[in-house]
C-alpha cells in the first residue's frame, strides 16, 4: 500500500523557481523595494502602549519565522494537475526488438529536463559478447523504474520522494536535504546527485568549437541573458530548468508533460515506437495487451521492488538468424530472398503490432495518448 | 589526610588536561575552518559523486556513533552488569566522551548533506517510514539523555544518574541497531544486505566502547597512582581482550559466510576489500594496528611486573584500537558504494574515491570541536563533580539519600 504523501506540485515549483530567478536578476522588483517608500502618515515616535518599531519588527520577524517553518512543513496536494491520472497504474513497456539503440530517448530527456553534463535520467546499458565473427551486441534502455515498492521512497526521511497519481515516484526538490539515502538504496543507479551550481554550464565562456560556435554564456546572452534557454517560450515544454545544488534528481515520467496530457518526452521522441506508455489497470490499453502477449522481464526482479518498466522481446532478435550467427559461409546472398526478408521486416515495423488472429495492438503515440487521456 | 587534600592534585591535573584539550581543539578548529567554509558557503562536497555518494564523512559519522553508544553501553555493562563499583567516579568522563562523540557524529553528517540547512525537515516534517528519520530522532533522544545525565553528575544526583543510565541502554542499543539496519536493508548494496549487520554493529560498539572506558580510566581516573587504579586497569584490560576476541570471531564468521556462499556481487566486492588497491587500509590499519597489535600488547602486559610499564602498554593498546577502529566503518561504507555489481553485464564496476582535502579538513574541524566540548565539559561537569565528591562525608559517616557517597574514592 502506497503511503499518501503530499507535496507542492512541480508546476508550483517551476513558477516559484522562476519567481526566485526573477527576484535575483531584478532585485528591485521584490516586495521590499515596492513598499519601502510607503510610510504611515501618523508615523513618528511610538506613544506609550503602542508598539515600537523594534517591537513591531520583532513580532513580524517571529511571525515570519513561524509562518516560514509552517509553510515548509505544510503539504500541498501532490496530485495537483494530475487528477486525470487518479486510479491509473502507469507503466512503460520497452520493446527491445523495435529499439534500434539510437539513443534518441536519452537526448530527448536531457533536452526536456535540462540535465547537466554526465547526468542521464534516460540511459542505456550496452553489452558486447562473443568473438568475431560470433559477436553479439545488446542494448538495454534504462530509466527510473518507478517501482511499486520503491526503496528510494522508503529511504527518504523528508518525503521528498513520494508517490503521485499513476504510481509515479516523484521528487520534490524543495524538500530534499541531499542525504543521498535514495541513491544508496536504488538498485538500478537511477538517482543522480547534483553537486554543481544551478545553470553553471551556461556560464562557461569556452566556445564548443573555437571560432565556429558560440560559448554557453554567449548563447545565454543571445536569448536575452535573463533566462537559460530551457525557459525559451518557443519550446513546446520543459521540465524544471533550475537544477538545485546538493540535491538528488531522477526521472519522473515527465510529470510536467503528463499534467498537460502529453506523453513523456522519451516516448514522444522514440522514432520506432519502442517505448509504449500506458495504464496497466486498463485491460484494453496497449501496454496491458503487449504484456499479456509477450513474456516480459524487469530489471533485478528478485529484489522485490516491482519495477514498472517492462521489457519485451529481444534487442538482438536478428541474431537468431543464421546470417549473424557467424555462419558466414552459409549466408543467403540471393537478392530476391533478401528483398523478401527486408519487406517482411518493414511490415513488422509498421504501426500495427503483431500479426496474429487476436487483432493487432495499436502502439502509435496517438493511440497511447488517446487511451490514457481520452 | 583529608579527601580534599588527596583530590587537589587531581583537580590540578584536570585543569592541565583542560588546557591541552582546549589548545589542541582550537588548533584543529582553525585548521578545519577552511574546509567547513568550502562546504557550507560554496557547497563543495569533496570527491563525493553520484557514483560514490557516501565517503569519509559518513564513515566518520558511523565511527562516532559506535563510540558514543559503545562507551555508554560498555560502562553500564561493567558498572551495573559486572558490578564494578569503582567505575562510578569515571561516569561523568564517559558521558562527556559520549556527548563529544555524539556532537562529532552530528557535525560530520551535517556537512555531508547536500542542503545542510534543511536539516530541520526530518525533525519538523518527518517521514517515519524512513530509517534515517528514526536515526535522527533517536540521536536527539540520546543527546537529551546524555545532557541530563551529565547535569545530574554535576549536581551530584545519584538517583537521576542511575535512572538515566538505565534509559540510555535501550536508546543507545536502538540507535546502533537502526544504524546497522539502515545499511542492512539496502538490497541495492549486497555487501550490507545482511541480517547480521545490526548485531555486528552492536558488538563493535561494545568492543570500541570497552576500549574507551579503559583509556579514559587510564587518562582521567582520579585514583591515579593508587592500587585501585592499577587493579581496575588490569580488570578492564581483560574485559577489553574478551570483547576484541568476540568482535574478531564475529567479523571472521561473517567474512567466511560471505566467501563460502560466493554470491557473485558480494564475493566480488569482498575480494576487492581483501586484495584490491585499498586492501592496505584493512590489513595495515584495521587488522594490524587495530586488532593484532593491541591483542599482542594486551596479552604481553599480563606478564609485566612493572605497574607503570603495564599501564603504558594498556594505554597504547586501547589508543591504537580506538584510533584504528575508524577503519571499520570506512571499510563497511566505502567499498559498498565504490564497487557496483552490474547485473546486466555481470561485471564489477569500480568508481574511484579517495577523500578530498576538504573532507579531511572537515574531519579536523569535527575533532577540534569535540576537543573543545570535552574541555568545556571538564570545567563545567568534571571539576564541579569532584568538588562535590570531595566535600561529601567519607564512607561510614551520615549521608543524605542523594549524596554521592558512591562516587568517592575507596580507601586502600
Amino acid at each position: 500500500m502506497s503511503r499518501s504523501k503530499t507535496v507542492k506540485t512541480q508546476n508550483t515549483l517551476i513558477s516559484e523557481t522562476n519567481a526566485k530567478e526573477e527576484q535575483i536578476e531584478n532585485p528591485g522588483s521584490g516586495t521590499h523595494s515596492r513598499y519601502k517608500n510607503l510610510r504611515s502618515p501618523e508615523s513618528g515616535s511610538p506613544k506609550s502602549g503602542d508598539l515600537s518599531r523594534r517591537d513591531f519588527l520583532k513580532s513580524m520577524g517571529t511571525g515570519a519565522a513561524v509562518v516560514g517553518i509552517a509553510g515548509g512543513c505544510s503539504r500541498a496536494d501532490a496530485n495537483e494537475g494530475l487528477e486525470h491520472l487518479e486510479g491509473t497504474n502507469l507503466v512503460m513497456v520497452i520493446d527491445l526488438q523495435r529499439c534500434t539503440g539510437c539513443g534518441g530517448c536519452d537526448l530527448a530527456c536531457k533536452s526536456e529536463n535540462n540535465l547537466r553534463e554526465g547526468h542521464f535520467w534516460s540511459h542505456h546499458i550496452t553489452t558486447t559478447s562473443g568473438k568475431f565473427p560470433n559477436v553479439r551486441y545488446e542494448y538495454l534502455p534504462t530509466l527510473c523504474n518507478h517501482c511499486e515498492n520503491a526503496p528510494c521512497e522508503k529511504a527518504c526521511p523528508t518525503s521528498a520522494l513520494h508517490k503521485v497519481n499513476g504510481g509515479i515516484t516523484a521528487h520534490d526538490p524543495q524538500k530534499c536535504i541531499g542525504c543521498r539515502a535514495c541513491i544508496i538504496n536504488c538498485p538500478y543507479g537511477e538517482v543522480s546527485a547534483h553537486f554543481g551550481q544551478p545553470h553553471e554550464e551556461w556560464q562557461e565562456e569556452e566556445e564548443l568549437i573555437a571560432g565556429v560556435t558560440g560559448s554557453a554564456k554567449s548563447t545565454l546572452e543571445d536569448v536575452g541573458g535573463e533566462r537559460i534557454p530551457i525557459y525559451n517560450n518557443e519550446r513546446e515544454n520543459h521540465g524544471l530548468g533550475n537544477r538545485h545544488h546538493g540535491i538528488v534528481e531522477k526521472c519522473d515520467f515527465c510529470l510536467h508533460r503528463l499534467r498537460e496530457k502529453k506523453l513523456p518526452a522519451c516516448v514522444k521522441r522514440c522514432p520506432t515506437d519502442a517505448r509504449i506508455f500506458g495504464d496497466l489497470n486498463d485491460p484494453n490499453s496497449s501496454v496491458s495487451r503487449i504484456l499479456s502477449r509477450y513474456r516480459p522481464f524487469r530489471r533485478m526482479e528478485h529484489l522485490g521492488t516491482q519495477p514498472k518498466v517492462f521489457y519485451v522481446r529481444s534487442f538482438n532478435a536478428a541474431a537468431d538468424y543464421p546470417q549473424t550467427k557467424g555462419e558466414l559461409a552459409e549466408v543467403d546472398t540471393n537478392e530476391e530472398r533478401a528483398g523478401e526478408f527486408f519487406s517482411q521486416m518493414q511490415q513488422n515495423q509498421t504501426e500495427r503490432y503483431g500479426r496474429d488472429e487476436d487483432g493487432a495492438i495499436d502502439i502509435t503515440k496517438l493511440a497511447q495518448q488517446e487511451q490514457l487521456f481520452g | 589526610m583529608t579527601t580534599a587534600e588527596t583530590a587537589t592534585p587531581y583537580l590540578n591535573r584536570t585543569s592541565k588536561q583542560f588546557r591541552i584539550a582546549l589548545i589542541l581543539g582550537i588548533i584543529a578548529l582553525v585548521l578545519g575552518a577552511f574546509g567547513v567554509f568550502r562546504v557550507l558557503a560554496l557547497g563543495n562536497l569533496g570527491n563525493l559523486s553520484t557514483e560514490v555518494p557516501w565517503g569519509l564523512w559518513v564513515g566518520l559519522y558511523e565511527y562516532f556513533v559506535l563510540l558514543e553508544v559503545g562507551a555508554v553501553l560498555s560502562f553500564i555493562l561493567l558498572r551495573y552488569g559486572a558490578g564494578i563499583r569503582e567505575l562510578d567516579r569515571l561516569g561523568p568522563i564517559i558521558m562527556l566522551t559520549a556527548l563529544a562523540a555524539l556532537v562529532g557524529a552530528l557535525v560530520s553528517i551535517f556537512h555531508d548533506l547536500g542542503q545542510p540547512f534543511r536539516v530541520w525537515r526530518p525533525i519538523l516534517a518527518p517521514d517515519f517510514g524512513s530509517l534515517l528519520t528514526w536515526m535522527i530522532w533517536l540521536h536527539l533522544a540520546y543527546m537529551i539523555i546524555l545532557v541530563i545525565e551529565l547535569w545530574a553528575y554535576r549536581l551530584g544526583r545519584k538517583d537521576i544518574v542511575k535512572n538515566m543510565a538505565y534509559i540510555s541502554v535501550p536508546a543507545g542499543a536502538a540507535l546502533v541497531a537502526v544504524l546497522g539496519s539502515f545499511l542492512s536493508v539496502a538490497a541495492a548494496r549486497p555487501l550490507w544486505n545482511d541480517l547480521l549487520l545490526p548485531v555486528v554493529y552492536l558488538i563493535s560498539a561494545f568492543v570500541v566502547g570497552t576500549g574507551v572506558v579503559l583509556l579514559q580510566h587510564l587518562l582521567f581516573s582520579p585514583d591515579r597512582g593508587e592500587t585501585i587504579y592499577y587493579r581496575l586497569a588490569y580488570r578492564l584490560g581483560r574485559w577489553f581482550i574478551a570483547w576484541i576476541l568476540v568482535g574478531m570471531f564475529t567479523a571472521l564468521t561473517i567474512s567466511l559466510v560471505m566467501t563460502y556462499a560466493e554470491v557473485p556481487a558480494t564475493a566480488a566486492i569482498l575480494r576487492q576489500m581483501l586484495t584490491g588497491d585499498y586492501a592496505w587500509t584493512l590489513w595495515v590499519f584495521h587488522v594490524g594496528l587495530g586488532i593484532l597489535l593491541p591483542i599482542g600488547l594486551l596479552f604481553w602486559q599480563e606478564k609485566i611486573h612493572d605497574r607503570r610499564i603495564r599501564v603504558r602498554t594498556l594505554k597504547a593498546a586501547s589508543g591504537l584500537m580506538i584510533a584504528n577502529f575508524l577503519m571499520v566503518p570506512m571499510n563497511v561504507v566505502i567499498p559498498a558504494v565504490a564497487y557496483r555489481y552490474d547485473h546486466v553485464r555481470n561485471i564489477l564496476v569500480r568508481f574511484e574515491y579517495f577523500p578530498h582535502l576538504v573532507e579531511w579538513l572537515v574531519m579536523f574541524f569535527v575533532i577540534g570541536l569535540m576537543l573543545v566540548i570535552f574541555a568545556a565539559g571538564i570545567r563545567l561537569v568534571i571539576q564541579p563533580f569532584y568538588k562535590i565528591a570531595i566535600q561529601a562525608p567519607v564512607a561510614g559517616e551520615a549521608a543524605g539519600p542523594d549524596s554521592n557517597e558512591d562516587f568517592k574514592t575507596e580507601k586502600q
